[in-house]
């Protein structure tokens, strides 16, 4: 899957940038969370937080593991909207 | 007297509307320039009072971007102050674990508080918890000691100083960073100030609107701010060649247990918080040389603290000047800004008008300092702060010794 084809891209990024203090440049698919955008557990729940609420999805049960990068976010997102039911409310 | 851990005042720092560094609020004291405005404290400017923000306030070069959406406003005022303030005393000189952290602040982060109410982020909580400046100054300064908050109301920087002059007596630790941090400049807060009789709601013109003890004085305007110290042994500040800016050698707390708000009539409890600060530096009350005043320019306190100095000294026996004229009334910070300026009065061996005062209060037999400057003999001087709930604090601080 390419990150940056989803239709939900440009704002995951630009929420990123915000939530992490960094430029909005620097938020790349391949761009680690941790060790190339240097958030920390705070930023991670904050970004959690902040995308669920802001794409309509929930977290729960997701291997906090496999999302290591901001193109693994995405994916995760996209993969979430598509598999929930429409006009329910997720979580 | 000197004890073997009495305490140094070595460093200072400031971040107020009437002076982004400790200079500049000096100056605006010495020439009575006040840093008051009317204030819009809602966007719509609906709100709209006499106060004493800091309109150009950035803690750019002190907190990243990150630590900046991470902290309250009254948190980030705390760390620009206090980083000034050991960068003034020329570093800390002790190990972590002997550093100490004490903060004082009567609201905390409420912006933060009120601007998250039904949609709290999840940096809600760190923000707005009273004690974040005690976390951030800790972590910046790497204190490992004892660190801690204090919530007094308008006492709070006064008692975060004096707590922090026991704990160097206790030998706790070497070194304190101490002192107070307020930004209440919510509309909730200043239309609850306002409702409760306490603020200056309507005047002609802003810088003149805060008078204490003066016959025509209508309350106090809201001020942010905040004033950190760096208090250390006397011992090793001599030691390593400080500068330093007076001892700090008393300190009294006491409770009024008379009134929600209000202070007692006779200000017996601010009295006994003298005496008790005196008592506690071996000071007589004569070889006193002056007294920075709580001085709101509210009725209630002029009077009851006039009287409480009157019974202590003898009438208009004592210099005494009030800063908040000046500076506004910085709430969990205001005890800090005037130790700090009591400090700053020792050293320069001059004490700040009362601004704005022309027409003494009858009630108030007082010397109060007005219109000019006035040159000071070396010596004790008190710095008072009295609060909602009849939270007293005092402390003395002395010229120090060559």
């Amino acid at each position: 899957m390419n990150a940056e084809r989803l239709y939900h891209w440009d704002e995951l990024r630009l929420l990123c940038a915000s939530i992490l203090s960094v430029p909005v440049r620097d938020v790349v698919p391949h761009a680690l969370l941790v060790a190339d955008l240097g958030a920390d557990s705070l930023d991670i729940t904050e970004l959690q937080a902040a995308s669920e609420e802001h794409f309509d999805v929930s977290f729960r049960g997701v291997d906090p593991a496999s999302v290591c990068t901001i193109g693994d976010l995405a994916e995760l997102i996209a993969r979430l909207r598509t598999t929930r039911a429409p006009g329910v409310v997720a979580g | 007297m000197t004890r073997t851990n009495a305490v140094a005042v070595t460093g200072l720092g400031v971040r107020c509307g009437a002076g982004a560094t400790v200079g500049a609020l000096w100056e605006s004291l010495l020439t009575s320039r006040s840093a008051a405005r009317m204030h819009a404290f809602d966007p719509e400017g609906t709100v709209v009072l006499p106060a004493c923000p800091m309109p150009g306030f950035t803690p750019e070069g002190y907190l990243t971007a990150k630590e900046v959406r991470r902290t309250d406003r009254s948190v980030q005022l705390a760390v620009c102050a206090a980083t000034d303030a050991v960068a003034d005393a020329g570093g800390l000189h002790a190990p972590a674990a002997r550093r100490a952290v004490v903060t004082g602040t009567g609201y905390g982060g409420v912006i933060s508080q009120e601007s998250g109410i039904g949609r709290p982020d999840v940096l809600y909580g760190p923000r707005l918890m009273a004690n974040a400046g005690a976390y951030w100054l800790s972590a910046k300064l790497g204190a490992t000691g004892p660190t801690l908050t204090l919530s007094t109301a308008c006492a709070s920087g006064s008692h975060a100083v004096g707590e922090a002059m026991l704990m160097i007596r206790a030998g706790r630790a070497d070194v304190v960073v101490a002192g107070g941090h307020e930004s209440p400049m919510t509309a909730t807060t200043a239309l609850a100030f306002g409702r409760s009789g306490a603020l200056v709601t309507e005047c002609d013109d802003p810088a003149r609107a805060s008078r204490p003890f003066d016959t025509d004085r209508q309350g106090f305007l809201l001020a942010e701010a905040a004033a950190f110290l760096v208090l250390e042994r006397l011992d090793h500040a001599r030691r390593r060649g400080a500068r330093i800016y007076a001892t700090l050698t008393g300190y009294g707390c006491t409770s009024d247990a008379h009134h929600l708000t209000a202070p007692h009539p006779e200000g017996t409890g601010a009295r006994a918080c003298m005496e008790q600060a005196l008592a506690d530096a071996g000071t007589p009350a004569d070889a006193v040389t002056h007294i920075n005043a709580h001085g709101t320019g509210t009725a209630l306190n002029d009077v009851a603290e006039a009287r409480a100095l009157t019974a202590l000294f003898g009438p208009a026996a004592v210099p005494v000047t009030a800063c908040k004229s000046v500076t506004g009334h910085s709430l969990g910070a205001a005890g800090a800004l005037e130790a700090v300026v009591t400090a700053l009065s020792l050293h320069e061996g001059i004490v700040p008008p009362t601004a704005h005062t022309t027409r003494l209060d009858p009630q108030c037999d007082l010397d109060v300092v007005i219109t000019e400057p006035r040159k000071l003999p070396a010596g004790p001087a008190i710095s008072n702060s009295f609060a909602f709930g009849g939270h007293n604090s005092c402390l003395v601080l002395d010229t120090a010794q060559p």
